[in-house]
């Protein structure tokens, strides 16, 4: 599903090192948590996946693509197979959460029937049926992520990218969203999580790649976050 | 990909009403350069019409009889032949029936009935157009032609006409040189107007790119707004330039420039101006909006 090979990035002239020489293999429906210290590049790898940045040199596949080599007009169509969280949510504050969610679908041309029978359903996966018609700033910092996993799903992606989707909720809510990430999971779709959080990471039992200064250190089937307990 | 027509007129509204001011600005410069343009197309029209006889420096007509209809006519011929023995004649052309024609058609191009009365090229007289070495000899050369065997009339372009051609070419250069300096500000308030169109919402093209929203589905409502900007303005133009025209036609007959002609332009020629105006407004609306867009909407 996903493979990087011998990826180095650097930035500013090769003066930062972001990425050496990382190799590594994600099959599909795997649950994988990408842990590391901050500036170790775990957001440098997300945004490789995403062609946001080109590497230096090395390859990256995604679903069967060498994207390094895709041309600027089929980027779109890459990002359409990667649904994306982050963890300022991301979501319009003018538009509900229906609107929210529904914008995504809106701006890859989906006929409007599509858009109004995917959106009630991916709400509801969600737990946000009730909600639909609410502004982001009418809702928790959990619900809002809620909405941001929705819209990134709607377009049911290969693989869902997740960069600290938990930075900035407590310890509750935080696991409500990774019993979410789970059932995402669950549904077949590679879900790639970035996190600093070393209890979800400890209590998931997922795939953990550490990254540190670049390198990949670990790659554990069933790790714990293991820095700094 | 096709983008659905319904949301690029959505979201394009949405973006000149949010900055209005902008827009409003981007317009309203638009309108004023391309109403210069237009006004000075316009009077040079207009300037050509009324001064088709005293085109290229002729400054004596000598107008024969109805019943001399060619140049191989004794009469004419001996008007001709006297003519090219004037030393202060630099060049004398013959002006047959169809050139009379042809210059009628233009000089009554906005006067149907005066056009209607004249129907064929028979009606008209045959001419000889003279260009002279100085033309403050026009008069002193005409006078040995009035009481020629054949020739009905001498007319002289008069200081009016001179100092209209003279008007209009200045006025066609002044036009010019501040219509440029407009454009180019039009040109950077349309650039400006998609600018902050773009910048305030960034956080929606954000998440656009973010969903794999494609370019053009990004660009079309930004370039349809500067393309409505553009053309809208080059429609204020229009109007302006008719109110503009019309304001310069009264100044003109105010100051007893007597003219054989009234100032018109056709009414073809006035739509093809402003269709040429419109077509300008579209490019230059484009123009800024593409500038803007490919400095702001880099993957």
């Amino acid at each position: 599903m996903i493979r990087f090979e011998n990826v180095t990035k650097t930035y500013k002239d090769g003066s930062i090192m972001a990425l050496e020489a990382c190799t590594t293999d994600i099959q599909k429906g795997e649950f994988v948590f990408l842990v590391g210290p901050s500036g170790s590049g775990k957001t440098t790898f997300l945004r490789l996946l995403l062609r946001e940045e080109v590497p230096d040199s090395g390859k990256i596949w995604v679903a069967g693509k060498q994207i390094g080599r895709l041309s600027t007009w089929k980027v779109p169509y890459l990002r359409r197979n990667l649904g994306c969280v982050f963890q300022d949510f991301r979501l319009l504050p003018n538009k509900t959460v229906s609107e929210n969610v529904a914008f995504a679908l809106e701006v890859i041309g989906r006929p409007r029937h599509i858009i109004a029978t995917q959106v009630p359903q991916v709400l509801d996966l969600v737990g946000l049926a009730k909600k639909s018609d609410r502004l982001p700033n009418e809702l928790s910092g959990g619900e809002q992520q809620r909405v941001a996993i929705a819209r990134a799903f709607v377009n049911r992606p290969l693989v869902l990218l997740a960069d600290e989707p938990t930075g900035n909720l407590d310890p509750a809510t935080t696991r409500g969203i990774m019993r979410l990430l789970d059932r995402i999971n669950k549904t077949g779709t590679t879900v790639i999580m970035a996190t600093h959080d070393f209890v979800i990471v400890d209590s998931m039992r997922r795939r953990v790649i550490e990254l540190a200064h670049g390198h990949v250190m670990r790659d554990q089937v069933r790790g714990i976050y293991g820095y700094g307990t | 990909m096709a983008v659905p027509f319904e949301y690029v007129v959505k979201e394009t509204s949405t973006n000149l009403w949010r900055n209005w001011m902008v827009s409003f600005a981007a317009i309203v410069t638009v309108a004023f350069s391309l109403s210069f343009v237009g006004v000075a197309a316009l009077f040079r029209q207009e300037v050509d019409h009324a001064t088709a006889r005293w085109q290229s420096g002729v400054t004596v007509a000598i107008f024969m009889n109805g019943n001399v209809t060619a140049r191989s006519d004794p009469q004419a011929k001996a008007v001709e032949s006297q003519l090219s023995n004037m030393p202060q004649v630099a060049k004398e052309t013959f002006c047959n029936q169809e050139c009379a024609f042809v210059e009628y058609q233009k000089m009554f191009a906005n006067d149907p009935t005066l056009r209607g009365a004249i129907t064929a090229p028979s009606q008209l007289p045959v001419s000889f157009r003279i260009k002279l070495n100085h033309a403050s000899q026009a008069s002193q050369v005409g006078a040995e032609f009035t009481n020629q065997p054949g020739v009905s009339a001498v007319e002289y372009a008069k200081g009016e006409v001179e100092q209209l051609l003279k008007l209009s070419k200045f006025l066609q250069v002044a036009a010019v040189v501040a219509a440029l300096g407009l454009l180019v500000s039009s040109v950077v308030l349309i650039l400006n107007s998609i600018r902050l169109a773009i910048y305030s919402r960034r956080k929606e093209v954000g998440v656009m790119k973010l969903v794999g929203a494609t370019n053009w589905f990004i660009r079309i409502p930004f370039m349809a707004e500067g393309l409505i900007q553009g053309v809208v303005g080059a429609a204020i133009g229009c109007g302006l330039t008719t109110f503009f025209a019309s304001e310069f036609r009264k100044l003109i007959s105010e100051n007893k420039i007597q003219l054989l002609q009234p100032m018109t332009a056709s009414t073809g020629e006035t739509v093809i101006i402003y269709l040429l105006l419109i077509a300008f407004g579209a490019i230059i609306g484009a123009g800024g909006s593409a500038l803007a867009l490919r400095r702001f909407l880099d993957v």
